[in-house]
């Protein structure tokens, strides 16, 4: 029972022991004298010490010769780009400052428009209604009274004016 | 010149002192793009990129910080993003036998051969399936491991490099080990069998 306790242990401790970190482990001197003592665990040890001892750094590669001439040339377009982009930028700035003065006068047109267009035609749409309202009243007066006497005068007058 | 003085000049556009520091960083941050994606082309494509962005950068560079952290931050940065980008590496743990596509890629990252050939073939399997195992662990373990076993840096640099704390370090590579320790056990327990 002891044994299979003790085989556990090393199985947990299988990296410290690989990197020979023991000194952490409670009860180093027991557990190292389990493992050279017990065959499994004894084998578990070597074999994994010698994978994990693969783990070393990977060796040092070099960039092909060509790495820095790429680079520069990455730099060289960039660069291109940003004078190319400054030179267009350059000759259409006069253009592009007056683009808002020429917007806002278009704009003012077109409100000006507008108005001019929208704010008439509702006024002689009422009052064309309210004429019609009132004319409407005429028609009602009834014949031979006071009013359509009156009225039937005010025409005469008006004909022989013109 | 010191690095100092170098990324100065650098950020005055001074071609030489660019150059200079390409020469003396390109090693470091080749490898660890390449130790970071497992594929030279595309290591030597992130490392120019990363030395591209110093030259475009340079005047935001801090002196509180040493210009290889610095280094370090882009090439991780940028190695990340592109595994993220391209799915790599592959998820799940090697098994017994692993596909040629991905052995062919670790090689790129294995030592050189030793001369008995039965002794290689063993030693070549033995490395590709351990880097294929380092490259399947998760992102946070797998960059931290590599900073501290491949790239042989300390916590405090790891944490810097990564902008984390000293003690989520020490987490993330306690797990990374912990996962490792499970997948060799199984293995050396198969291959004794
Ligand atoms: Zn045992």
């Amino acid at each position: 029972m002891k044994g299979t306790s003790h085989c556990r242990k090393v199985k947990t401790h299988l990296i410290e022991i690989a990197e020979q970190k023991t000194d952490q482990i409670p009860n180093r001197n027991e557990l190292l004298s389990h493992i050279s003592s017990c065959p499994e665990c004894s084998r578990l040890v070597k074999h994994f010490s010698r994978l994990w001892s693969e783990l070393e750094p990977p060796r040092e590669r070099e960039p092909s010769s060509d790495f820095l001439n790429g680079i520069i040339q990455k730099i060289e377009e960039h660069e291109h780009r940003k004078i190319s982009f400054k030179t267009v930028f350059g000759e259409l700035k006069p253009f592009l400052r007056a683009v808002p003065l020429a917007a806002l006068i278009v704009l003012g047109v077109f409100t000006g428009k507008y108005l001019g267009d929208t704010q008439p035609q509702m006024e002689t749409q009422s009052y064309s209604q309210l004429i019609s309202e009132y004319s409407n009243g005429f028609e009602e007066i009834p014949s031979g009274s006071f009013a359509e006497v009156y009225l039937n005068l005010n025409s005469d007058e008006e004909e022989g004016n013109s | 010149m010191n690095d100092e003085e170098l990324i100065k000049r650098v950020a005055q556009k001074d071609r030489r002192a660019f150059e200079e520091l390409v020469n003396s960083y390109r090693r470091l941050v080749f490898n660890v793009c390449l130790r970071l994606t497992g594929d030279r082309e595309t290591a030597e494509d992130l490392a120019q990129e990363v030395f591209f962005h110093v030259y475009i950068k340079a005047k935001t560079f801090r002196s509180k910080s040493k210009l290889s952290t610095w280094l370090y931050r882009i090439a991780v940065n940028r190695s990340l993003n592109y595994n993220r980008k391209n799915k790599v590496p592959h998820r799940s743990p090697p098994s017994g036998s692993f596909t040629e596509n991905v052995s062919s890629k670790l090689e790129e990252i294995s030592s050189p051969p030793s001369y008995s050939p039965e002794k290689s073939l063993e030693n070549k399997e033995e490395k590709a399936f351990i880097r294929q195992t380092v490259l399947s662990l998760p992102e946070k373990q797998r960059t931290a491991f590599i900073l501290y076993y491949w790239e042989e840096l300390s916590y405090k640099e790891i944490a810097e490099i990564l902008k984390t704390s000293l003690s989520s370090v020490e987490s993330r590579i306690h797990r990374a080990k912990k996962t490792l320790r499970e997948i060799f056990l199984e293995r050396v327990v198969n291959k004794s069998k």
